[in-house]
């Protein structure tokens, strides 16, 4: 039996070299917790596998944007799971933030080529922190993950 | 120690349910079934417990129905009181309800169609000294039933639960298990019909008005010998078909306050996804 519970499962998946991204992710964990009647489970991306995916409602995804794309470990989330997940995850709500120096676009825009391959739906506009995280950053992240936990829980998307 | 399981539907899911529950939770106690469903009076169906069957002259009456369910608590002070499904009664006769005194009364949660019972309630959910989820709740059901208790927890229920013997020596390769409407059985006949041509499948239900269905109880001890089981996608049907995914053939049908859809949909995709896990593994780096 899945959670009999039903509390159903919001997961996080990101990556991080030097923490800015990191600090975005506990955010939107920490805003994702708050809302109880969802399970938010948080995985740096070398550790999420199939079966977190596969067992996934709703999926936020935090990289880095290194050369004008996602981090190298968030694609190989994608390059291990894609074929194993293929049909299973269609529909799948998502949303995505980023940690960069001056630019996001190239990394949002990547994943989201990767996302319509998967057919996964983006239900909220990506967050893109440039340069130093502010308070506001960091409760726009908190916001992110309550609505998709709150989301997901009442089958909003 | 004799516990009074309250599972006032009608259909014989509920007193499967009972059965299993008391298997898993009271195991050798005795305990004594409360419904509204006729099947009530087969032996069989009783599997040596003692039943009250609840009269249908309260069906519209919600103040009978609150007296008369206080007069049995008192009457027999059972040691506990399951109430199956319904948290606040089928009709919402447990609204504001209190237990009387030294009634331990304990709640057996399924999937509700929570949006359509809400309706039915005028009252408060009474409180619970426990709430046992027997499958995945939706969201608002879980969130109501944890303010109605401290203590909410998962329960797995038993594929099999001990009965008094009934000497059922009937196999069939291919079985239609059903206790709804004859519609639906024959949807069920005709599917299974087109996918085993040529077998004439066994059909085990409660239409006493046909003589080529089998009446049995529990069905289960007959799945080990089938090849192919078709049936509704009530609770204990995808309870039973998690034993062997690969030999059932579920079909979601309209009910009044059971998700048979959304059940089956979940119970498939749990099916795929771990046939999936199971061909490529975890993949983590
Ligand atoms: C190798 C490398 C390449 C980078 N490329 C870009 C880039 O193309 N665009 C950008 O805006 N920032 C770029 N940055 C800056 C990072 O995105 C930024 O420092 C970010 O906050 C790092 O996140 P982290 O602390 O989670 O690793 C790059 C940083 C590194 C180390």
């Amino acid at each position: 039996m899945s959670d009999p519970l039903a509390r159903k499962r919001l997961l996080i998946v990101y990556h991080t070299q030097s923490g800015n991204t990191g600090r975005l992710a506990e955010a939107v964990l920490e805003g994702a917790r708050d809302f109880e009647e969802t399970e938010t489970v948080i995985k740096p991306a070398a550790q999420a596998g199939l079966d977190d995916l596969l067992t996934a409602h709703g999926l936020l995804l935090g990289t880095p944007e290194n050369f004008g794309y996602m981090s190298g470990m968030l694609k190989d989330f994608f390059d291990r799971t894609y074929y194993p997940a293929e049909g299973l995850t269609v529909g799948l709500p998502y949303a995505i933030f980023v940690s960069c120096g001056n630019d996001g676009s190239g990394a949002v825009r990547e994943i989201d080529r990767i996302a319509l391959g998967y057919r996964w739906r983006k239900v909220a506009e990506p967050i893109i922190v440039r340069k130093e995280i502010t308070a506001a950053d960091l409760d726009r992240c908190r916001q992110l993950g309550a609505t998709l936990a709150a989301g997901i829980a009442f089958g909003m998307f | 120690m004799h516990h009074l399981y309250y599972c006032p539907g009608g259909g014989l899911g509920h007193i499967a349910r009972a059965h299993r529950v008391m298997a898993a939770l009271a195991p050798g106690e005795p305990y004594t079934l409360v419904s509204a469903s006729p099947a009530l009076r087969r032996a069989d169906v009783r599997c040596g417990a003692g039943a009250i069957e609840l009269p249908r002259t309260l069906e519209r009456d919600r103040t009978a129905h609150r007296a008369w369910l206080t007069r049995l608590l008192v009457s027999l002070a059972p040691c506990c009181l399951w109430v199956d499904a319904f948290p606040a009664g089928i009709v919402g006769e447990l609204c504001d309800f209190c237990w009387p005194r030294g009634v331990l009364a304990q709640h057996i949660a399924r999937r509700l169609r929570w949006d359509v019972y809400c309706r039915r309630l005028d009252g408060a959910i009474p409180d619970y000294a426990a709430v046992h989820a027997v499958e995945s709740l939706p969201a608002l059901q879980a969130m109501v039933l944890r303010n109605c208790t401290d203590t909410v927890a998962p329960l797995e229920l038993p594929l099999a639960w001990p009965r008094t013997p009934s000497p059922l020596a009937v196999a069939a390769r291919v079985l239609v298990v059903h206790s709804g409407i004859p519609a639906e059985t024959a949807a069920l006949a005709d599917l299974a019909r087109r996918e085993s041509p040529g077998t004439k499948p066994l059909v085990v239900g409660t239409d006493t008005g046909n003589p080529d269905t089998l009446q049995a109880f529990p069905v289960w001890p007959m799945f080990a010998q089938a090849e192919r089981i078709y049936s509704g996608a009530g609770f204990n049907a995808v309870l039973e078909a998690r034993a062997a995914p690969h030999k059932h053939r579920l079909m979601a049908f309209e009910r009044a306050l059971d998700d048979q859809a959304a059940r089956l949909a979940d119970f498939t995709r749990e099916t795929e996804v771990r046939a999936r896990l199971s061909t490529f593994g975890q993949q983590s780096a």
